[in-house]
């Protein structure tokens, strides 16, 4: 497989392009694919489905944006793009099902709760983690995204701000929030 | 985890609170080692192969529809200007003077008359003439345009104004050539090459110069300046408006002093005189310090925006935007304030007024 990201309007002799878009997004896809899953995963307490639906998202989108990320994926690479839109992917996910499974539309659309089971999660109880899972499944979108960048990807206030596209302070609520309902659920976090 | 959860009485825990960090940690490890599933790896090539096709598909289905219209459209322009030229009397194009205008046979003197209509001169004598409102006198170095009803008379390539209100725009007179000068009631204009207004009534008028530089010469013999910005009256009452003022101390200068370190920064104006490489400049920041004398913030805040719409060099911009941001401060716009110093602040880091900004930022408690 050529380089992914080479531009597509790179030359050989008269100006034949030497990768098409189709090639590139594939290229893309399979450098890129475990990280935007795990991600997905992460945030979809640990759904396949929900982490699959997601990472499609992903890189459909990909092929809009394709040619404006040439300059930046030559300068940095392009797992911060993949970062960001998962990131932001899944946290409109979140929102979304929270607002859906709210008592009110629930009852106005008569469904039941749609808590994903998945095989996943049944290993996860039997491993002691369901707790933890669980613990963050119960933390309002905005914070539980913010902290588990800021814990798990040891991501900074400012950098967390430029990704969810927020301002630092409001972040930092955030981040303080989710480890205030932590705490209170009755585990230990390190000190910052 | 209720039998991890603090005990309500003693505040204690039962037993050693886990690290939630550490488990979300395993399992973060544990998703790496399992990976993608291979099932889910390849719906998710046959999807993104599906959608780039049918982006394809899309694309080639709005081909037909898109040169139809564009077809229709380049047929539709053909005829309609076919049809506009065959039916149009001939249209004027040249002068200041609207692109539509009809240029007229009459002429008065040296100036020939253009308008949006045949009517425009109604009364010609003696080289005199009524223009009806929005007519003009065009002459190779002068257009005379009437924004109402005027009666102006033209003396060789001069022009006198007796009543109404006018714009004369003048080409720059060149090195040797005679001033051209507009003579009115109580005093004559000489022009050197500029755009300005003049009204005239019957006890009095006044001069606006909009562009370029005037000077008005009063009957005994006197002499005034006339600046860009500024109205220069006679008759009842004679007051030149910028100069009504001269108590005010002039913005640039107190600009200059919050700032602390402004040198280069001239005084605006002393005694009614510009000291300064832009001559547009400092009639702004005069007529701000006259609207702000007067209270009338909010026309001053309109001046200024409207200034700095316009190319300065860097040092002016920087006192105009300054100003700006002292202007919504006394106006009492606390949050327009802010936002303006802040933009302030990202465009001139390292400007002449950095440190004030960031004085009045902390002040107003911007975030």
């Amino acid at each position: 497989m050529s380089d992914p990201l080479a531009s597509p309007h790179a030359v050989e002799g008269v100006g034949t392009p030497v990768v098409s878009r189709t090639d590139r997004v594939e290229a893309l896809y399979l450098q890129h694919r475990e990280f935007v899953y795990r991600l997905a995963l992460r945030y979809g307490s640990g759904s396949h489905a929900w982490a699959e639906d997601v990472a499609q998202e992903v890189f459909v989108r990909l092929f809009d944006v394709l040619e404006s990320l040439d300059e930046r994926s030559e300068q940095g690479g392009m797992e911060p793009w993949f970062y960001r839109v998962t990131t932001n992917r899944c946290l409109n996910r979140l929102r979304a099902e929270r607002l859906r499974n709210a008592a009110p539309v629930r009852w106005l659309l008569g469904r039941r709760n749609t808590d994903p089971r998945d095989p996943e999660r049944v290993a996860a109880v039997r491993q002691g983690l369901e707790q933890a899972s669980a613990v963050m499944a119960s933390l309002p979108p905005k914070e539980r995204v913010a902290f588990s960048m800021h814990v798990l990807d040891g991501k900074k206030q400012i950098e967390i701000a430029e990704v969810l596209g927020h301002s630092k302070g409001y972040v930092s609520k955030l981040i303080a929030r989710a480890e205030e309902r932590v705490r209170a659920a009755g585990w230990e976090l390190p000190d910052a | 985890m209720p039998e991890r959860k603090p005990d309500s009485h003693s505040g204690r825990h039962p037993d050693p609170r886990p690290d939630l960090v550490a488990v979300l940690d395993e399992l973060e490890r544990k998703r790496e080692a399992d990976g993608m599933p291979l099932g889910a790896r390849n719906r998710l090539q046959l999807a993104i192969q599906s959608h780039e096709s049918g982006r394809q598909t899309r694309w080639r289905r709005w081909v037909p529809a898109a040169s139809f219209v564009a077809g229709a459209a380049l047929v539709l322009a053909v005829v309609g200007s076919r049809w506009a030229s065959s039916s149009d009397a001939p249209a004027a194009s040249a002068g200041v003077a609207s692109a539509a205008a009809v240029r007229s046979p009459a002429a008065v003197g040296a100036f020939h008359v253009e308008g949006p209509s045949e009517d425009c001169l109604v009364r010609a004598a003696d080289d005199a003439a009524d223009l009806a409102a929005h007519c003009s006198l065009v002459a190779s170095h002068m257009t005379v345009q009437a924004w109402e009803a005027a009666t102006v008379r033209t003396e060789g390539r001069n022009v006198r104004v007796r009543s109404g209100k006018v714009l004369f725009e003048v080409e720059t007179v060149q090195r040797g050539e005679d001033p051209v000068e507009v003579v009115v009631s109580h005093g004559t204009i000489e022009v050197v090459g500029t755009r300005f207004a003049v009204e005239q009534q019957d006890g009095g008028g006044h001069v606006d110069l909009l562009e370029g530089r005037i000077r008005f010469h009063h009957p005994d013999g006197r002499v005034e300046d006339v600046l860009p910005g500024q109205r220069l009256s006679w008759g009842e009452p004679l007051i030149v408006a910028a100069e009504s003022e001269l108590e005010v101390q002039p913005v640039a200068v107190r600009a200059a002093e919050v700032a602390g370190a402004n040198q280069d920064v001239e005084p605006a104006r002393r005694r009614g005189r510009v000291r300064g490489t832009d001559a547009q400049a400092a009639a702004i920041i005069e007529r701000v310090t006259e609207l702000r004398a007067n209270k009338r913030f909010g026309a001053a805040i309109t001046e200024l925006r409207r200034a700095l719409r316009r190319s300065w060099d860097g040092r002016t911009a920087q006192v105009l935007s300054y100003e700006l941001g002292e202007l919504l401060r006394a106006a009492e716009d606390p949050l327009g304030a802010c936002e303006h110093f802040v933009a302030h602040q990202r465009k001139y880091p390292q400007g002449r007024y950095a440190s004030a900004v960031d004085r009045v930022l902390a002040r107003l408690d911007c975030e």
